[in-house]
């Protein structure tokens, strides 16, 4: 048996492949355009190693995700393929739409039309799991209750916009065509290979770097944050035992505001890899002007997937981020790769103007 | 002549080090039709250099891309990248060929029809035309010392040369029975592959081809090679330059151990009956 997964050279996609590989044999065929997020070398651990392959492509190529369906006959598909910065979303919306919305669909369409013609007991057992956010139901006021999987959408970015779109595609596919599908709706990732465009990856990366650590707004936008190897955890269990057409949320019951988070980096780095001055990290903190948009509070209420299928996360926010700094700290040669030229720009762009 | 090679043929290219030849052979196998590019295969046998970033971003969508973790030899990089071959035949490449037609699905037509056929030289040939005689006797002492030195030149040694080299079958036009054919470019049963173990890793370059194809006839089964079914080879002769270079040192490296592996009189060519495994 083999399974396609499609995104699995960004972040948790990456994860998820190594962490696949880690407990099962089963191949992984690995469909990724490699986009500026999108990069092999966090794979690099498995060079040499059979199971895994990698086929650079679009989702949104319908014959070449047909092609690649007959020839391996996957038993599960699972799609991390997206845009997913929110930032790149309110500067340029179009590749969200294009991969996100587009992309999905000629995803289900060439995954519908496979899934067709198997026969009996692969067509009963074959899955499509839909990686998604919490970003979909939108904000939460203060006291809010956290979102469950029967909150309305309301979402706010065209990412979210289009994680949404994408989401009710896949909900379509299941309701019109009977297409075997899961969805994941998981809140805010973090640990290794997080490409440091993201607030803890850039604050880490920063801080080593002695450069302003960039806060939107008063920094107290709330975020529920999950470890990306618990999520990781939470899709192989959903993709086990999840009731087909069902929504799941992942979270990690970890809520905090952005300020925080930058605080406890700042400490753990004090600790780690102190500062050449001996001055702590926290200095570096600069206001910068929120984000238009910027979500004031995402909470996940991650009930139904403990209930039904057992799941919990296993890192609580402390021991997570103690071992993602550790991670950054350890794998300092993949940062300089990633942070090439085009980051640079990028990051030059958002937060120093 | 079959008009659909799509379908048919798995490809693997171990690209070490040539990353524009890699794509220039991939390219002339997609506009010729030759194989669908799910069905290519290319190992990035652990290069020195950019190959990989300059791979993943000319190669065209589709290609299945592994990456070795060492360069553990041509033979390791064939087989690695043949783990993923699905069809039924795999046609291997040196990443230095490439096709300029489509005389290739005459290969494949007579491996259909002939099920005794087990790999299938093809016609190398150098970008001006000239043929670079891809079949092979086994060797025997002499057409190593013909081969290697100076002394080929000579006869009766200039003889014993264009024997080992079949000169004289390639002159009837039609395919024919060959000891062994050059690894560069060749199609075999991927049943058989398999069954036989794939290539023999112990050799890291050289004599892995002649070892396949004693395995390929020890199996019961014929290694042919087709003259006219053409594969450019653009080949810079790394191992014409003597024995003692790097290259010939390689060769000589392998020959130890075809020569632990099989039995190979001193004299005449052994011819297919004749080579036995010690
Ligand atoms: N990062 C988070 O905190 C988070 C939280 C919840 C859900 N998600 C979702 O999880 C998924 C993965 O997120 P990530 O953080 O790993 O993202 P990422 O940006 O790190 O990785 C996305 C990957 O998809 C690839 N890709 C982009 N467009 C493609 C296309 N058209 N075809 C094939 N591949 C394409 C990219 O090259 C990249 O490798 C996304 O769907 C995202 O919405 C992320």
């Amino acid at each position: 048996m083999t399974i396609l997964v499609t995104g699995a050279a960004g972040f948790i996609g990456s994860n998820f492949v190594l962490d696949w590989l880690a407990q099962s044999d089963e191949p992984v065929i690995n469909l990724d355009d490699l986009t500026y997020a999108g990069n092999l070398e966090n794979l690099a651990s498995l060079d040499g190693d059979a199971r895994h392959i990698f086929v650079k492509g679009s989702i949104g190529d319908f014959d070449l995700v047909s092609k690649l369906l007959a020839e391996h006959q996957p038993r599960a598909v699972v799609n991390f393929a997206a845009e997913s910065h929110v930032d790149r979303s309110i500067h340029g919306p179009e590749d969200f739409i294009q991969t996100n919305i587009v992309g999905t669909f000629r995803l289900l369409e060439a995954v519908r039309a496979f899934h067709g013609q198997l026969e009996k007991t692969a067509k009963n057992e074959f899955r499509f799991l839909h990686v998604s956010t919490d970003e979909v139901y939108g904000s939460l006021a203060k006291d809010d209750p956290a979102f469950t999987e029967t909150h309305q959408y309301e979402p706010n970015s065209p990412y979210s916009a289009s994680k949404a779109a994408s989401d009710h595609l896949v909900r379509a596919y299941h309701h019109t065509y009977g297409l075997p599908v899961l969805t994941t709706n998981c809140s805010n990732n973090y640990g290794p290979y997080h490409f440091p465009e993201k607030l803890i990856p850039l604050v880490i990366h920063n801080a080593l770097a002695g450069k302003p650590l960039p806060i939107y707004g008063d920094g107290q936008q709330i975020r529920d944050w999950l470890y990306v190897k618990d999520h990781c955890s939470a899709i192989r269990r959903v993709l086990e035992a999840g009731k087909v057409g069902e929504t799941y949320n992942v979270g990690g019951w970890n809520e905090k505001p952005n300020l925080d988070v930058v605080h406890t980096l700042c400490a753990i780095l004090d600790e780690l890899s102190p500062r050449a001055d001996g001055k702590p990290y926290k200095e570096l903190i600069t206001y910068v002007t929120d984000r238009p948009g910027h979500d004031r509070r995402y909470a996940i209420d991650a009930t139904k997937i403990e209930r039904e299928l057992g799941w919990k996360p296993a890192e609580t926010f402390e021991t997570g981020i103690k071992k993602t700094v550790q991670w950054y700290l350890d794998n300092q040669a993949w940062v300089a790769n990633v942070t090439s030229g085009a980051y640079q720009n990028w990051v030059g762009k958002q937060y120093c103007a | 002549m079959s008009n659909d090679l799509v379908g048919k043929l798995s490809v693997v290219i171990v690209n070490y080090g040539t990353p524009e030849l890699t794509l220039k052979c991939v390219d002339s196998i997609l506009k010729l039709g030759i194989a669908a590019v799910d069905d290519i295969t290319v190992v990035e046998n652990c290069s020195p250099d950019d190959s990989k970033s300059k791979l993943l971003s000319s190669l065209p969508n589709g290609a299945g891309f592994v990456v070795a973790k060492q360069n553990l030899g041509y033979s390791a990089g064939v087989n690695f990248g043949s783990l993923h071959a699905k069809r039924d035949y795999i046609l291997v490449l040196n990443p230095d060929t490439y096709f300029v037609d489509r005389s290739i699905s005459q290969a494949l037509d007579l491996l259909v029809v002939d099920s005794g056929i087990g790999l299938v030289g093809l016609d190398l040939t150098y970008p001006s035309g000239k043929r670079q005689y891809s079949a092979r006797r086994f060797y025997s002492v002499l057409d190593i010392i013909g081969r290697r030195s100076r002394l080929g030149r000579f006869w009766p040694l200039r003889e014993i040369v264009a024997k080992h080299m079949m000169l004289s079958a390639w002159e009837r036009d039609a395919p024919f029975d060959a000891d062994w054919v050059m690894g560069t470019g060749f199609l075999i049963r991927r049943a058989l592959f398999e069954k036989i173990g794939r290539m023999d890793e112990s050799y890291f370059l050289y004599m892995e081809d002649v070892d396949l194809c004693a395995r390929v006839w020890g199996e019961g089964f014929r290694v042919i090679c087709m003259p006219n079914v053409r594969l450019i080879h653009d080949h810079q002769r790394s191992s014409s330059a003597g024995p003692l270079s790097g290259a010939g040192k390689m060769h000589l490296a392998s020959l130890k151990i075809f020569w632990q592996k099989y039995r190979i009189p001193l004299f005449c060519p052994p011819g297919v009956k004749r080579i036995s495994r010690t």
